[in-house]
C-alpha cells in the first residue's frame, strides 16, 4: 500500500479504506484533507465518532438505533400501537417518518433473508418481534405491515414474516403499489410511499392462498 | 428498413469505404480473409451498437488508426435518418442521429434492425440446451424489457434458493422448519418462473410458424421441421409449438391461439407439481432440479431430433429456418423489416438448398449472403440479386 507515506498517515488511509465506498485514492484523498485542518476540527469528529459508538444502541422494543431505551418513536405515547411497521433498516424508518402518513410503531429487521449471503431468519430481528406480538400489554398490536423492499429479498423475507405470523391472529399486510421491481425503499419519492401504504395486501397464509 | 448506403471509416481492414448495397438480394463473394465478415459485421453494429463477434470496440479500429466510424442512409416505411456510429480510443463512443449527437445507445437503438447468421450459430441446433436459452431469452429481452427484467429476477432466486437448498441440509433441518424456509423461495419460482415460460411459448409459437414454412421450402417440400418446448417439469413430454405431431408431444399449441392466462395457469401447475416432487432431491443435491433455467427447445426433422439424427446440412437448414423465422417475427414486433446478415451459410448446403434459400430470402427485406464462390448457384436464375466481390479493403459491383 501507501509506502511512501509517514507510517502516521499511512494507518489513517488504512483505517479510512475500511469504510464502504472509499477505495484507495479516496482514501487518500480524505487523508491528506484531514491532515491539514485544525487540531479542534479534528477533535470533533473525534469526539462525534466515539460519542456515537459509546451512546447509540438498539431499542430494546423496535432495535432500532436509539441514544435512549426505549427509543423516542416507542415512547411517544400519542403514536397508535396497535399498528407496527416492518423494515429492513434505520434508513427506512427515517424513509417513513417523512412521509407523516404513518403514526404507528416500527419494528426494524437489520437485513433482509439472502442465503447466498449467509443470512438466516436466526441473523434478523425476528424473535423481538415475536416476543411483541406476545407480549400481554394493554395495548395489543392489531396490525404487522410488511414494509421490505419488493426486491427478490425483501419479498422473502415478508413471505417468511407473512407465514410465520399468520398463526399469531394479528392481522399482516404487505405494501405493494408504487414501489418499483427492485427498487430500494430508502430512494423512494415520498408520493410513491405514500401510495404504496394505501395499496397494502394482506399476505396472511390462510387468507391468500386457498 | 433498407440502407441505402454504407460509409465505413477505418473500420476492420476498410480504410475507407463507401458501399451502395442493392434493396433486394446482395450477394457478397470474397476469397478468405478478404473482409466479407468485416462487411456485415458493420452493418449489425449499426443495430446492435456492438459487435457480434467482440466486446472491444478497439479491436475494430484498423490496427495503426486511433478511430473508426460507420455511417449509413437509412430508408424506413416512413422517414429518412442518417445514422452514425464513432469509436475513439481515448474519446470513446459517439451515435449521431441526422447529425445530432445521442446521449444514450437507447435512442438509436431500432433505428436499424438486423438478424445475423454466423456459423456459430450452428450450435442452437447442435449446441447443448444452455446456447438455446440464451438465445431465446437475449431475443425477447430485445424487445420485451419486462421480460428481461423478469428473466434477471428469476436467476437470482434460484440462485438464493440454491443455497437455501444447501443451508438447509447442513442444517438438517426438520421438515416443517424446511418448508417454512423453502416456501418463500418457492413461491417467488413459480410467480416468476411461469411468466418466463408463458412468454417463451407464445413468442416461439409466432416464431415457429414461418420457420417451418421456410424449412419445408428450403428441402423442396420433402422434409418437414417440428418446434418442440421442452419443460424440465416433465422432461420426457414435450409441447409442440409449430410444424407436426411428435411421438414425444404431450400438448400442442400449433396452429391454436392459447391465451396467456391458460399458459400461465399450466406452467404453474407443472412448476408447483415438481417443486413437491423434487423436493428431498433437491435438498440432497443442493440445486434446484426444473423450471425455466432448465427448459430446452426441441428441433424435429422428420419427426426425429435434429440434434442427433440430423445431418450437417439438415442442421445448417433449421438453423438458417430459425434466423428467417425471426425476420418474421421482428417484423410483426417492431413493424419494420429487419436486414438478414448471412455470413458463409451456402457451403455445407448443396445446390439446390442454396438457390432455395436465395430465392427464399430474396422474396422482400434488404439481405445480404457472404460466400467464398458462387458454387453451382446460377446467379442467372436469382431474380434482382446483385453480385459484389471483396478484395482489398474494396467492395465492387460484379453483377
Ligand atoms: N482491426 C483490424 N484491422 C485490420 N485488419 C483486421 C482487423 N481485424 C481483423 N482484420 C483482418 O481481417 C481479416 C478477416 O476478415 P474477415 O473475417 O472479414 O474475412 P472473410 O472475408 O470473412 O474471410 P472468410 O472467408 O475466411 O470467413 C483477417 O485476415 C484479419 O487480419
Ligand atoms: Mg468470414
Ligand atoms: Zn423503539
Amino acid at each position: 500500500m501507501p509506502a511512501f507515506f509517514a507510517p502516521s498517515v499511512a494507518r489513517l488511509i488504512e483505517e479510512l479504506c475500511k469504510l464502504p465506498g472509499i477505495g484507495p485514492k479516496t482514501g487518500q484523498r480524505l487523508a491528506m484533507h484531514l491532515v491539514d485542518r485544525p487540531r479542534e476540527e479534528i477533535r470533533d469528529l473525534a469526539d462525534a465518532l466515539m460519542d456515537v459508538k459509546e451512546k447509540v444502541g438498539h431499542c430494546s422494543t423496535c432495535r432500532n438505533l436509539t441514544d435512549s431505551d426505549p427509543c423516542d418513536i416507542c415512547a411517544d405515547g400519542s403514536r397508535d400501537r396497535t399498528v407496527v411497521c416492518v423494515v429492513e433498516d434505520p434508513s427506512d424508518v427515517v424513509a417513513m417518518e417523512r412521509t407523516r402518513q404513518f403514526d404507528g410503531l416500527y419494528h426494524v429487521l437489520h437485513g433482509l433473508i439472502s442465503p447466498m449471503d449467509g443470512v438466516g431468519p436466526e441473523q434478523l430481528q425476528i424473535q423481538p418481534l415475536l416476543n411483541r406480538l406476545r407480549s400481554d400489554e394493554s395495548d395489543r398490536i392489531e396490525e404487522v405491515i410488511l414494509a421490505t423492499d419488493p426486491t427478490v429479498e425483501g419479498e422473502a423475507t415478508a413471505m417468511y414474516l407473512g407465514r410465520l405470523l399468520g398463526p399469531l391472529g394479528v392481522e399482516v399486510t404487505r405494501i405493494a403499489r408504487g414501489l418499483p421491481e427492485g427498487g430500494n425503499l430508502d430512494y423512494a419519492d415520498e408520493a410513491t410511499l405514500v401510495r404504496a401504504l394505501e395499496g397494502r395486501r394482506r399476505v396472511n397464509l390462510n387468507s391468500e392462498r386457498q | 428498413m433498407y440502407v441505402d448506403k454504407l460509409s465505413l471509416r477505418n473500420w476492420r481492414t476498410y480504410s475507407e469505404l463507401t458501399f451502395e448495397p442493392a434493396s433486394g438480394l446482395n450477394i457478397i463473394v470474397g476469397d478468405n480473409a478478404a473482409g466479407k465478415t468485416n462487411l456485415l459485421e458493420s452493418l449489425y453494429y449499426l443495430a446492435a451498437g456492438a459487435s457480434q463477434r467482440t466486446s472491444r470496440d478497439s479491436e475494430l479500429i484498423r490496427w495503426g488508426s486511433d478511430s473508426f466510424q460507420i455511417q449509413a442512409e437509412i430508408r424506413g416505411t416512413r422517414a429518412r435518418h442518417s445514422l452514425e456510429f464513432s469509436y475513439h480510443q481515448n474519446e470513446g463512443k459517439k451515435y449521431l442521429l441526422d447529425g445530432v449527437q445521442m446521449d444514450s445507445l437507447r435512442e438509436v437503438l431500432g433505428v436499424v434492425n438486423a438478424v445475423i447468421f454466423s456459423p456459430d450459430d450452428l450450435s442452437l441446433v447442435k449446441g447443448a440446451p444452455e446456447n438455446r436459452r440464451d438465445f431465446l431469452d437475449a431475443e425477447i429481452s430485445q424487445i420485451d424489457p419486462r421480460y428481461q427484467a423478469d428473466a434477471v429476477r428469476y436467476r437470482r432466486i434460484v440462485r438464493q434458493r440454491n443455497d437455501e437448498l444447501k443451508r438447509i441440509a447442513s442444517a438438517k433441518s426438520s421438515k416443517a422448519t424446511a418448508d417454512l424456509l423453502l416456501d418463500p423461495w418457492n413461491e417467488q419460482l413459480v410467480k416468476t418462473g411461469r411468466e418466463l415460460i408463458s412468454t417463451r411459448l407464445l413468442m416461439l409459437r409466432l416464431w415457429g410458424g414461418s420457420s417451418c414454412k421456410s424449412y419445408k421450402k428450403l428441402s423442396r417440400g420433402s422434409e418437414t421441421l417440428t418446434i418442440a418446448y421442452v419443460m424440465s417439469t416433465q422432461p420426457k413430454k414435450v409441447v409442440v409449438v409449430a410444424g407436426s405431431r411428435v411421438e414425444e408431444a404431450d400438448g400442442d399449441i400449433s396452429g391454436k391461439a392459447p391465451g396467456r392466462s391458460s399458459l400461465r395457469r399450466r406452467s404453474e401447475q407443472l412448476l408447483s407439481a415438481s417443486l413437491k416432487k423434487l423436493r428431498d432431491d433437491e435438498i440432497r443435491r443442493g440445486y434446484t432440479l426444473a423450471g425455466p433455467h432448465r427448459d430446452d427447445i426441441g428441433f424435429y426433422v422428420n419427426q426425429r431430433a435434429a440434434r442427433h439424427f440430423a445431418s450437417q446440412g439438415q442442421q445448417r437448414s433449421v438453423a438458417l429456418a430459425l434466423k428467417i423465422g425471426e425476420v418474421q417475427w421482428m417484423k410483426t414486433q417492431t413493424s419494420s423489416q429487419p436486414l438478414l446478415l448471412l455470413d458463409d451459410v451456402m457451403s455445407e448446403l448443396d445446390s439446390s438448398r442454396s438457390e432455395r434459400l436465395a430465392q427464399l430470402v430474396g422474396e422482400d427485406g434488404q439481405t445480404f449472403i457472404t460466400c467464398t464462390d458462387l458454387g453451382d448457384l446460377n446467379i442467372d436464375r436469382l431474380e434482382g440479386a446483385t453480385l459484389w466481390r471483396v478484395d482489398a479493403g474494396e467492395v465492387m459491383r460484379v453483377g
